[in-house]
């Protein structure tokens, strides 16, 4: 199949919308950690005092301007290309590759040969990109679309819970798996944010075929798989970070129908949200599906037409 | 007049300190085994665990423990049952004890504590008291990678010892043993009724509760005589260092029991707080709880013979549970239903576990037969202390001991019994009836032909107006009192358990070996001589003696394992 | 054999297998946190009115003590943030690990899964190099399932994630459930905590051994799921092989014969669960991939639908089917692969 790149000439804009909600508790750590005494009972700081120790450093998560937990775009478009890269690898190169991208056959090609090789590489390399071009979609910080309704105030009485952040402090202890005793120096606290709380998703792809599309729409509803789910953030071992995802509104934009969206846009009467991405024409439910079965039916039928 | 023996007794501890081996060593001795016992308990005289308790005037309603609901013995108590048995006839470790009994001046005035020497503080300086366990015996990881039997099986974490440590040098592991609830059917639960109590004393603590005092020989074996000075008044005080031992009560009859303490009986002095009845909820003696089971993970065979013994201790000796077990509540028997196990597999993944029920009741029909133990389980019988075991047999033995009747000794001075209060006319009258006189007699007190009954007077404010006091030719024999409008008590002269005694006394029964000083050391048979000697003065002095002359001691003593 | 570089090829499967549990004794897993029990007054009555609350003692007032709570969490639902207790995955798959290393693993490799403290990360790298290097250390086994992690770096970083993800689901919902506190059921009329599962406060007061009084300071309180609550386990194992099935052959035997518990207390009995026959396990194959290995199973005739049906085959193992794969988990142990 045809390959285009982001940067060839304009063919159409796409923008996936939608929502993901937490299910299980979610960690997305920035690497750094606190021990800072808002993270503690009264008993447990006492208990430090007693002891003479240090409170534990509990690992944050990864928070935007106003405090409020986010899912990083490149948390998210590296989980989804992960888990593409793990159900198409067995059925054949063409879908996925894991592939040396430091090897000297492709490093000392010049920029225009590098070009011509990535369209031979596998569809997820060439949708999420490589060293050697830019992947087609961009994956935005997915915000944080909760408030708690504080109207009882009973949020303040919660043992643990941050009202402000929308997060509380798990803690584990690692038990010796010989003696069954608890390892006091591996007590681990973590900051999570719980079940329930939605995030905002914005995908924006560029020149997608028809394939392309079926391949995001499958990552995406790989969120909700029940067999092999997308997981995010740490501990997905332990059943951390299952999201639902919902699908919001698909818009895209063909250079066919370009003149039209815009004469569009100039007639209308309201100027908000006229930007950008805003205001495309929308793809069906059945379009959307019709797509996901085909990237299926290529995926399943290229496995056929190479045995 | 004769006693009863005390409700407890001790196993000592051996002076030649515990039973310890490393893990390895435990690890070598047989085969490995897991797998699961299945079991029931039956009670032998009605068992009573504290659930929840519901005080009204002087009576208290204390039902059994429930788990959600239902009835149950809880896997804990079970567990501490064993334990404690486990480390008595193993000669282990005292794992669990109070630190510290500090001194304090209007309960104890010598401090002591229980592995560690105690600073005691006096107006004339300070003076060290050793502990009251030999050290060798504290379980706190002084031995190295040295444990006894107990912490084997039951557990046990060096305290400091570096998590990362898990060569098999380390002393610490986990339980090896999973005692899982005895849950008892409703059927097999006698509600609270009239017939089944124990004794308490209102508002205050527990009667012959566990207060162990250094200066008597009761809870600790004699060390010295000292000549004490209260304000000008010197009495006679016989201070003890280490304690007799690991504490386990008599089997007896609760019916028996319940009469003597009962309050319309007169025979035990309910003085300073009145008689509160704890009415208890039970598992009915004959019944047993729903079957329940206890785990085991990698016991070596030998050792395993060994916990089968303990569950199953022979044909004598059986376990006490729970709460009123000075009162004789809580016998019970362990019956084993099943066992199932398999051995140890390496380079395998674990069998099925298979039915070995035959096999453990065989182990079980070994106890105690020094001889067939000590030729099939070499092991078991070297952990077996066999001096400790014989010496439980004498506390756990069941042999008749629904005939057996263990008493606290009366703690006010020179209390006898005590008499209805229809009598106080006569006493006042100081005519006594021919009905009075019976009463005495049927305490094996003899009144004088000729005697004179005269109100005492009342010296301070707060002396009880009503004490009379009965003289024959000059000499008080007895005295009256009443008290809490309820009961005419009857005191002797003669001391009771919180007597002191009048250092001149001691001098004039002891005699020549009464010259003691400030601080006089005894051995053990001066002690016993001691006691002896001011026997008829006062009998709780020490506490082997005052066992020793109880009735059904020669019983007691000829009791065997 | 199993393989350090799990997932060079993607994932071609998944093992998934759906345990209903009931708690055949209480169960006890806990997060740190203590809350308080309130006694109405100073009488000699023993639990009676006494009630719950959900938060930390106040130290001051004599008549409240502690009581170490079950592990829970927050969820928001509605807008509205609530606590609810849960049994943690991580929880359920250490006593797997556990139970793992200590049946499967040789004796003489034990050390090695001891968590590596950050100075001694060189030692243990060469111990788990060891470990995999010797084909019946049967460390394989729980390397590839559990996963490790090493702090070294470079070429021959022996670091990888576990085959085995474990998710726990239910405590039968957010349903008020009775609060039993020593027979009395609802002894917590102002609970203001997680009610969704059978809770009970047990008591433990140890006893001195020499005075037979309560030894001091030892008497405490802790809150239990109730014996008969149920939830479930799912496990999903990623590239499975025919000795994964037998892996789950073992557990399912073991936990159902109480020789594999959950939670802490063991020791008192508490976290013995049976699975119940109901439970389910399926293979889910990708079309590629050559089921053969597996014996003879088949597709299951109603699938689950899935986002990833028409890429991968449902197939269901019957659990009575399951014991026939033991023999190729002990044929890993004993170091001799193949079937």
């Amino acid at each position: 199949m045809n390959k285009i790149l982001k940067g060839e000439g304009f063919q159409n804009r796409y923008r996936f919308s939608g929502t993901l909600t937490t299910e299980s508790p979610l960690h997305i750590g920035t690497g750094s950690s606190s021990n800072d005494p808002k993270f503690f009972s009264q008993g447990e700081i006492k208990k430090f005092k007693d002891e003479k120790k240090d409170p534990p450093e509990v690992s944050l998560i990864i928070k935007d301007v106003n405090n409020k937990p986010i899912i990083p775009g490149s948390s998210l478009r590296g989980v989804m290309r992960h888990w593409l890269q793990d159900v198409l690898a067995g059925f054949g190169n063409q879908w996925s590759q894991i592939r040396n991208y430091e090897e000297r056959t492709l490093t000392e090609l010049d920029q225009e040969e590098q070009i011509q090789r990535v369209k031979d590489f596998s569809w997820v390399e060439f949708i999420f990109g490589t060293p050697f071009h830019e992947g087609k979609i961009d994956i935005w910080d997915a915000k944080c679309a909760t408030a708690t309704d504080k109207k009882n105030g009973n949020e303040k009485k919660f043992l643990g819970w941050d009202d402000n952040t929308l997060t509380y402090v798990e803690t584990s202890v690692a038990i010796d798996p010989v003696k069954g005793t608890a390892i006091d120096k591996l007590l681990y606290k973590y900051e999570v944010v719980p079940p329930g709380v939605k995030f905002e998703v914005d995908i924006v792809g560029q020149n997608l075929s028809d394939l392309e599309i079926g391949l995001v729409l499958l990552a995406l509803e790989g969120f909700n798989s029940h067999i092999y789910p997308i997981q995010i953030g740490s501990k997905g071992g332990n059943g951390y970070g299952r999201v639902k995802y919902e699908s919001g509104k698909i818009y895209g934009l063909s250079n066919t129908e370009v003149k039209d969206w815009l004469t569009g846009m100039l007639n209308k009467g309201d100027k908000s949200n006229d930007g950008g991405y805003y205001m495309l024409p929308e793809l069906s439910e059945d379009k959307k599906s019709s797509l996901i079965k085909e990237a299926k039916s290529a995926i399943t039928g290229g496995l056929q037409s190479s045995r | 007049m004769e006693h009863n023996p005390n409700p407890f007794d001790f196993v000592p501890f051996s002076n030649d300190g515990p039973y310890l081996k490393t893990r390895a060593e435990f690890d070598g001795m047989g085969e490995m085994y897991s797998g699961y016992l299945e079991l029931r308990i039956k009670a032998l005289t009605p068992v009573h665990i504290v659930g929840y308790q519901k005080e009204s005037g002087t009576e208290r309603n204390s039902y059994i423990y429930r788990q959600d609901g239902m009835a149950c013995i809880p896997a804990s108590t079970i567990r501490g049952c064993l334990r404690s048995f486990i480390e008595t006839i193993s000669n282990g470790w005292v794992s669990q004890v109070n630190e510290k009994y500090e001194k304090d001046y209007a309960i104890r005035h010598i401090g002591f504590s229980t592995f560690n020497q105690y600073e005691n503080k006096h107006r004339s300086g300070k003076s060290i008291k050793e502990s009251a366990i030999y050290q060798k015996y504290d379980p706190s990881g002084k031995s190295g990678a040295n444990i006894d039997l107990a912490s084997y099986l039951f557990g046990f974490i060096k305290q400091d010892e570096t998590t990362s440590n898990n060569s098999s040098d380390s002393p610490s592991g986990k339980s090896k043993l999973f005692f899982e609830d005895a849950y008892i059917n409703q059927n097999a639960v006698d509600e609270l009724n009239e017939e089944c109590w124990a004794p308490d004393i209102s508002k205050d603590a527990f009667m012959g509760g566990a207060k162990p005092n250094a200066s008597s020989w009761w809870y600790m074996q004699p060390k010295e005589v000292w000549k004490r000075d209260i304000n000008g008044r010197f009495i006679a005080e016989f201070v003890g260092e280490k304690f007799w031992g690991r504490k386990f009560y008599y089997h007896q009859s609760p019916n028996k029991c319940m009469s003597y303490y009962h309050p319309e009986n007169y025979k035990w002095p309910y003085i300073k707080n009145s008689f509160c009845k704890v009415r208890l909820e039970t598992l009915r003696p004959l019944s047993s709880t729903e079957t329940f089971r206890i785990y085991f993970d990698c016991i070596p065979k030998d050792l395993l013979v060994f916990f089968i013994l303990c569950l199953l201790p022979g044909q004598n000796i059986r376990h006490k549970i729970g709460y009123g077990k000075p009162y004789g509540f809580g016998s019970i028997e362990f019956e084993i239903l099943r066992a199932k196990m398999r051995r140890k597999s390496i380079h395998a993944i674990p069998s099925q576990l298979v039915d070995m029920t035959a096999q453990v009741l065989t182990w079980g029909g070994l106890a105690w037969n020094e001889n067939q133990i000590k030729r099939d389980f070499k092991n078991t019988f070297e952990i077996i202390h066999w001096e400790s075991l014989n010496k439980l047999s004498k506390i756990l033995g069941i042999g008749n001991f629904e005939s057996m009747l263990h008493t606290y000794p009366a703690f006010p001075k020179g209390y006898l019994f005590g008499l209805p209060l229809i009598y106080e006319e006569e006493i006042i009258k100081g005519n006594l009836s021919t009905k009075v006189v019976e009463i005495f007699n049927s305490f094996g007190y003899q009144l004088p032909q000729k005697h004179s009954i005269i109100r005492m007077p009342q010296k301070h404010p707060k002396d009880n107006p009503n004490r009379w006091e009965l003289t024959t030719e000059n000499k008080v024999l007895f005295r009256f009192e009443k008290e809490n409008n309820r009961t005419l008590s009857v005191f002797s002269l003669t001391g009771n358990f919180a007597t002191p005694i009048p250092f001149s006394k001691f001098e004039k029964l002891v005699g020549t070996k009464g010259k003691v000083s400030n601080k006089t050391p005894v051995s053990a048979e001066q002690a016993k001589k001691i006691a002896q000697d001011l026997f008829e003065f006062k009998k709780p002095i020490h506490f082997q003696v005052y066992q020793e002359t109880s009735l059904g001691w020669d019983f007691i003593k000829n009791r065997q394992p | 054999m199993y393989n350090i570089a799990e997932y060079a090829n993607g994932v071609y499967g998944i093992l998934n297998a759906r345990w209903k549990v009931i708690c055949e004794t209480p169960l006890v897993i806990r997060n740190g946190v203590r809350i308080t029990q309130v006694k109405p007054d100073e009488s000699k009555n023993r639990n009676v009115n006494n009630w719950f609350a959900w938060r930390e003692r106040n130290e001051e007032k004599k008549l409240e003590s502690e009581v170490t709570s079950l592990n829970f969490g927050y969820e928001v639902v509605n807008g509205k943030v609530r606590p609810y207790y849960k049994i943690p995955a991580s929880s359920v798959r250490g006593s797997l690990r556990s139970w793992t290393i200590n049946h499967l693993v040789h004796p003489d490799f034990l050390d090695v899964s001891m968590p590596a403290m950050t100075n001694e990360a060189a030692i243990k790298a060469e111990l788990v190099g060891r470990a995999l290097a010797d084909p019946k250390s049967g460390y394989q086994v729980v390397a590839s399932l559990f996963g490790q992690a090493l702090n070294t770096e470079g070429e021959d970083n022996l670091s990888l994630a576990g085959r085995l993800a474990v998710t726990i689901k239910d405590l039968s919902g957010q349903v008020a459930k009775p609060f039993s506190f020593n027979g009395i059921t609802d002894g917590s009329k102002e609970f203001n905590g997680p009610k969704n599962a059978r809770q009970q406060v047990t008591v433990r007061n140890p006893l001195d051994r020499v005075t037979h009084a309560s030894k001091e300071g030892a008497l405490h309180q802790f809150m239990e799921f109730c014996k008969g609550e149920t939830f479930s386990i799912n496990l999903k194992i990623a590239n499975p092989r025919p000795a994964d099935l037998g892996f789950l052959s073992v557990l399912y035997r073991e936990i159902n014969a109480g020789m594999l518990r959950f939670g802490a207390l063991s020791s008192i009995g508490r976290g013995r669960v049976k699975i119940e026959e109901s439970s389910k396990c399926d293979l889910w194959l990708a079309n590629y991939f050559d089921k053969s290995i597996f014996g003879s199973i088949h597709p299951n005739s109603e699938r689950q639908s899935d986002i990833l049906s028409e890429l991968w085959e449902q197939y269901e193992i019957p659990l009575t089917s399951l014991t026939g794969y033991e023999q190729y988990l002990e044929n890993e142990l004993r170091g001799s692969h193949g079937a």
